[in-house]
């Protein structure tokens, strides 16, 4: 299949940017999408032209890395599915793509379509852990977790942190990845205990790196490529409002 | 940092102070049709001025804490991007900040016209008010089709079962809260 694409290209940070006209020729519909821009690379890098810059690792849906807005869309019009996971099947012969980085105040762009995204890592930084040491792998029955607790948990903690709740957001907020944070450690016992300062200074964080309000948009959820709910987000709420009796918040780091 | 200085702190005082005044406008409007009670709010005691404080206050507080919110959303995004796509937001929901203003100047409008009547035109003599109050009603049933709904979320009072049948219901009570005060406005211009 042939097909025109519009990238973002930006030399670098202070770059302002622009769209790039570009065509993908002989693109199979077996290749994933991070093939088909490594395909169009090569025919740069052989025209002796600065190819594509975009971020990938595992290339299996795990690692959160390849952020790209395809066709307005975080990580393109396949339902929770990462860019990497993403194949050319999904796209008509002949037509236009717009691939654009995550664009957030927070996640300044690096180069094309790479941004930073460590204003996440500093939101887990701030209170997205535990701090007693649980040692080895305890012994199953020692400590019990409800079967729909593990669920739950186990739900919150499919969120990779690849940033599309933030792209998606019309206030560019990262309360989904926040929210999905807060709420698996919330639902163990050995997360239980921290559990009213941790969601006062993560939000507080979140705020800090200069993340939006949330305000119950919802697509965040619609674009998340692991599913995470934004039920997630009720039970940030509920989670901060109980801090508040304990007084959590008022207390700063 | 505090309760109000906290992304969540401030959206819960904007969610219950909203939702105080829909509670106010709920019982406002039966009390038009039986009774001209709610015109003038029942007179028993202090009672009247309780109320009327209370909602000063929500209404000074979720008008300043919204604007405040709705600038830093816009500060945090950087950009727009080339082709956008909602998947599952609404007009409602996206235009908050403007159908807010609109009914901030609709009630003090209203304010002005009936409680303290320093505007003496009224819309059963006056095209103009009659089209400025439906416009105005338009505006809160905007507000509220996101609002009410959002405000469970807000709370936290949200479950992956209930949340089609709360923004269901809460989309319902705006649209059932605008017909029934168009329906005044209707069934009084004669
Ligand atoms: C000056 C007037 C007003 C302004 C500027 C305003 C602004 C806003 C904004 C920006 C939001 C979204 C906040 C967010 O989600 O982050 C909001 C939510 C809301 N507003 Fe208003 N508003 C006004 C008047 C009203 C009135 C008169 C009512 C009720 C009759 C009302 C009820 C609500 C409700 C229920 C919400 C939802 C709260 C939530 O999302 O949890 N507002 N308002
Ligand atoms: S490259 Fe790892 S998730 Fe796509």
């Amino acid at each position: 299949m042939n097909l025109t694409l519009f990238v973002w290209r930006q030399k670098g940070p202070d770059d302002k940017g622009r769209l790039e006209q570009l065509n993908a020729k002989d693109i199979s519909l077996e290749m994933s999408f991070l093939e088909m821009l490594d395909t169009v690379n090569e025919g740069l890098i052989k025209d002796g032209k600065e190819p594509i810059a975009f971020d990938h690792d595992c290339r299996e849906g795990i690692c959160g890395m390849c952020s790209q807005v395809i066709n307005g869309v975080p990580h393109g019009p396949q339902e929770k599915t990462t860019v990497c996971q993403l194949h050319m099947r999904n796209f008509k012969d002949g037509g236009s793509i717009y691939i654009e980085p995550w664009r957030a105040r927070a996640f300044p762009v690096i180069k094309d379509l790479i941004v930073d995204r460590s204003a996440l890592d500093r939101i887990i930084q701030a209170g997205g852990y535990i701090s007693v040491h649980t040692g080895g792998v305890p012994e199953a029955n020692a400590v019990l977790v409800p079967k729909e607790d593990a669920d739950t948990a186990m739900d919150a903690s499919e969120c990779i942190g690849c940033g599309a709740c933030v792209a998606a957001c019309p206030n560019g907020s990262a309360m989904l990845f926040t929210a999905a944070k807060v709420s698996h450690l919330a639902m163990l016992p050995q997360g239980r205990t921290e559990a009213a300062r941790r969601v006062c200074v993560m939000t507080e964080a979140m705020m800090q790196q200069g993340f939006g309000n949330c305000s119950n948009h919802y697509e965040c959820q619609a674009a998340c490529p692991k599913g995470i709910r934004v039920q997630f987000i009720a039970k940030l709420n509920r989670e901060f409002i109980k801090a508040q009796f304990k007084g959590a918040c008022r207390k700063s780091p | 940092m505090g309760f109000i200085k906290n992304t969540v702190g401030r959206k819960v005082v904007i969610a219950v102070t909203g939702q105080l005044m829909v509670v106010f406008i709920i019982f406002h409007l039966p009390g038009n049709y039986f009774n001209p009670w709610a015109m003038t709010f029942p007179a028993i005691g202090s009672f009247i001025w309780i109320v009327r404080l209370a909602l000063l206050l929500s209404f000074v507080l979720h008008a300043f804490f919204g604007i405040q919110s709705e600038l830093e959303n816009h500060k945090a995004r950087s950009g727009p991007y080339a082709v956008t796509k909602s998947l599952s937001t609404t007009f409602a929901a996206k235009t908050m900040i403007w159908s807010g203003i609109l009914s901030g100047v609709f009630i003090i409008f209203h304010l002005l016209n009936i409680t303290v009547s320093v505007i003496d035109e009224s819309f059963q003599d006056n095209y103009a008010v009659a089209i400025g109050y439906a416009i105005g009603l338009s505006a809160v049933c905007l507000h509220l089709y996101h609002g009410i709904a959002s405000f469970f979320q807000t709370m936290g009072w949200n479950s992956e079962k209930s949340l089609p049948a709360v923004t269901s219901i809460g989309k319902g009570m705006a649209l059932l809260l605008f017909g029934g005060f168009i329906c005044i406005v209707i069934l009084n211009r004669g």
